[in-house]
């Protein structure tokens, strides 16, 4: 036997959007220019990719951000479906040479039944390092042979900054290169991540 | 055979062959009955839109009926059967059904501030106060204004930011543009489209096809989308017309509907001029904008935001419909 509040619960949802495939994303005058009090709305087939909120910050003298071998674009990125790697150039300056990443799923985001199985995942145990006088040929691509770099390793913050600060209350570690770096070495960084239903 | 015409307005009824429907267009053409001409010439178009010579005389037809007024271009759309929904995409797509819609006319692109300003006859300001891009005044939209400034204006100088849309549009707010238009006119009426003529329109009289130029994929060449990280809004004339002459039926902005949103409006709803629900909690908007993915670009896609005013969003705009006082 039916039951009455599910009828009116369906009745009063077919008089309201909701997509099974697409998904319904909305950033905030804060976010992106829209006013005082704007919102921009962008829909998204989560089939296809993800919109991702992404943080990435070194210390040193320059940092340098590739996503699959591209420059990485931090402003509202979209990771699609698959395995993927970041790639991070740090050059060292006096003191720490480290860096830290956040990478995770927009929240907020309104999924439809369709994607509702997709995930996005961080593989924080994958980061390689790499030190050196240059960047070997090709490093920041995705089939790049990483697996004789070493492990990075993690540093207790003595950053103020407010985004490193941000940052590692999400729960990011700084990572990167001994205390004994001399000025002017080249960091490199390899972590793994992958979008997959 | 007889030359029977009811089935141009009877969704439930094929019409003729090719050939013959052809026939009969260019007889009503040579005895001046356009209306009807057109509409017969749409049906043909519809069957078999790579006739070169059908549809430039289609087209040639179309342009001799379409105006220019009070600033707007209007492109005439005939009266007609058409496909509406599509049996791929969200449930409220469907079920795909053929529906009648009376003739119209559509502007060419979303209601711009050049546009808004000859409709109202609202004049533009004094020289003291001119507009430039850092002059809000210009806009004269309230809360709306900032955020029109950033979209319309970081694309280029602001005489041409004035023939950009207008964002972050209310319905109501349209709704009441088109009142005041209208009392200055005799004979037609300016408003929002329905749901199924703003359908109409942005399949270009092609059947049963994914976006307004045909079934391959959206590129920045074809329309306006997924530039998010832009902020901005391009000029609606530099994509391609579709077969009705409108430009940015996909992408640039969303496109407030007279309709109210019901997700099962196709299966119950009416097929002669179909008007959506009488009440809603929504209105319909149809086309996507600059920050959406392709598959939001379909002309079947259907979403829907309040009316209230609460949200302003620089990816809402509106494009206005020209209808006889006759019509609804």
């Amino acid at each position: 036997m039916s039951d009455d509040r599910t009828i009116k619960g369906n009745d009063l949802a077919r008089f309201e959007k909701q997509s099974e495939t697409l998904s319904l994303e909305q950033y905030s005058a804060c976010e992106i220019s829209a006013g005082c009090i704007g919102v921009v709305f962008r829909w998204s087939d989560l089939a296809s990719a993800i919109s991702v909120n992404a943080t990435v910050l070194g210390t040193g003298k320059s940092l340098a951000v590739y996503f699959d071998g591209v420059a990485f674009e931090r402003r509202f990125p979209k990771v699609e479906v698959g395995a993927h790697v970041l790639a991070l150039q740090v050059i060292a300056g006096e003191g720490l040479t480290a860096a830290v990443v956040t990478m995770h799923e927009r929240p907020g985001t309104q999924r439809g039944p369709d994607a509702r199985r997709w995930r996005f995942r961080t593989d924080t145990a994958s980061w390689r390092m790499w030190l050196g006088p240059a960047a070997p040929q090709g490093w920041a691509e995705p089939g790049f042979d990483d697996r004789r770099w070493a492990t990075p390793l993690a540093h207790p913050s003595t950053r103020s900054d407010w985004d490193f600060r941000f940052a590692e209350r999400e729960g990011a570690v700084l990572i990167g290169a001994p205390l004994s770096t001399a000025p002017g070495t080249v960091m490199l960084l390899r972590g793994r991540c992958a979008y997959t239903p | 055979m007889s030359e029977t015409l009811d089935w141009l307005r009877d969704p439930h009824r094929d019409g003729p062959d090719y050939d013959v429907i052809v026939r009969w267009a260019y007889d009503r053409l040579a005895r001046g009955e356009n209306a009807l001409a057109a509409s017969l010439f749409d049906a043909a178009y519809a069957l078999r839109p790579h006739d070169r010579s059908v549809a430039n005389d289609r087209k040639s037809l179309l342009d001799a009926m379409s105006l220019v007024e009070h600033g707007i271009a209007w492109r005439y759309v005939p009266a007609g059967v058409f496909t509406m929904g599509a049996d791929e995409g969200d449930r409220d797509e469907g079920p795909p059904r053929r529906v009648f819609v009376s003739a119209f006319w559509a502007a060419d692109v979303a209601l711009t501030e050049t546009q808004r300003r000859a409709l109202t006859a609202l004049a533009w300001p004094t020289a003291a106060e001119a507009p430039t891009p850092s002059n809000e005044q210009v806009f004269l939209r309230g809360q709306a204004v900032r955020i029109q400034r950033v979209y319309s204006l970081r694309n280029g100088p602001a005489g041409r930011a004035l023939d950009l849309a207008l964002v972050a549009l209310g319905w109501e707010e349209t709704l009441d543009l088109c009142n005041a238009a209208s009392l200055r006119l005799d004979g037609c009426r300016y408003r929002l489209p329905t749901e199924a003529e703003w359908e109409k329109a942005a399949r270009g009289g092609l059947a049963r096809q994914r976006y307004p130029w045909g079934d391959d994929a959206p590129t920045e060449l074809r329309a306006d989308f997924e530039r998010l990280n832009r902020e901005s809004l391009c000029d609606p004339r530099q994509f391609p017309p579709n077969g009705y002459g409108l430009h940015a039926m996909a992408g640039s902005v969303w496109e407030w509907c007279l309709d109210w949103y019901d997700a099962e409006a196709y299966a119950e709803g009416p097929t002669a001029d179909p008007r959506g629900p009488a009440d809603g909690r929504v209105k319909v908007l149809r086309g996507g904008s600059w920050a959406d993915c392709e598959a939001a670009l379909r002309v079947s896609f259907r979403w829907a935001l309040a009316v209230n005013g609460a949200i302003l969003s620089p990816c809402v705009g509106a494009r206005l419909v020209r209808v006889p006082r006759s019509v609804p």
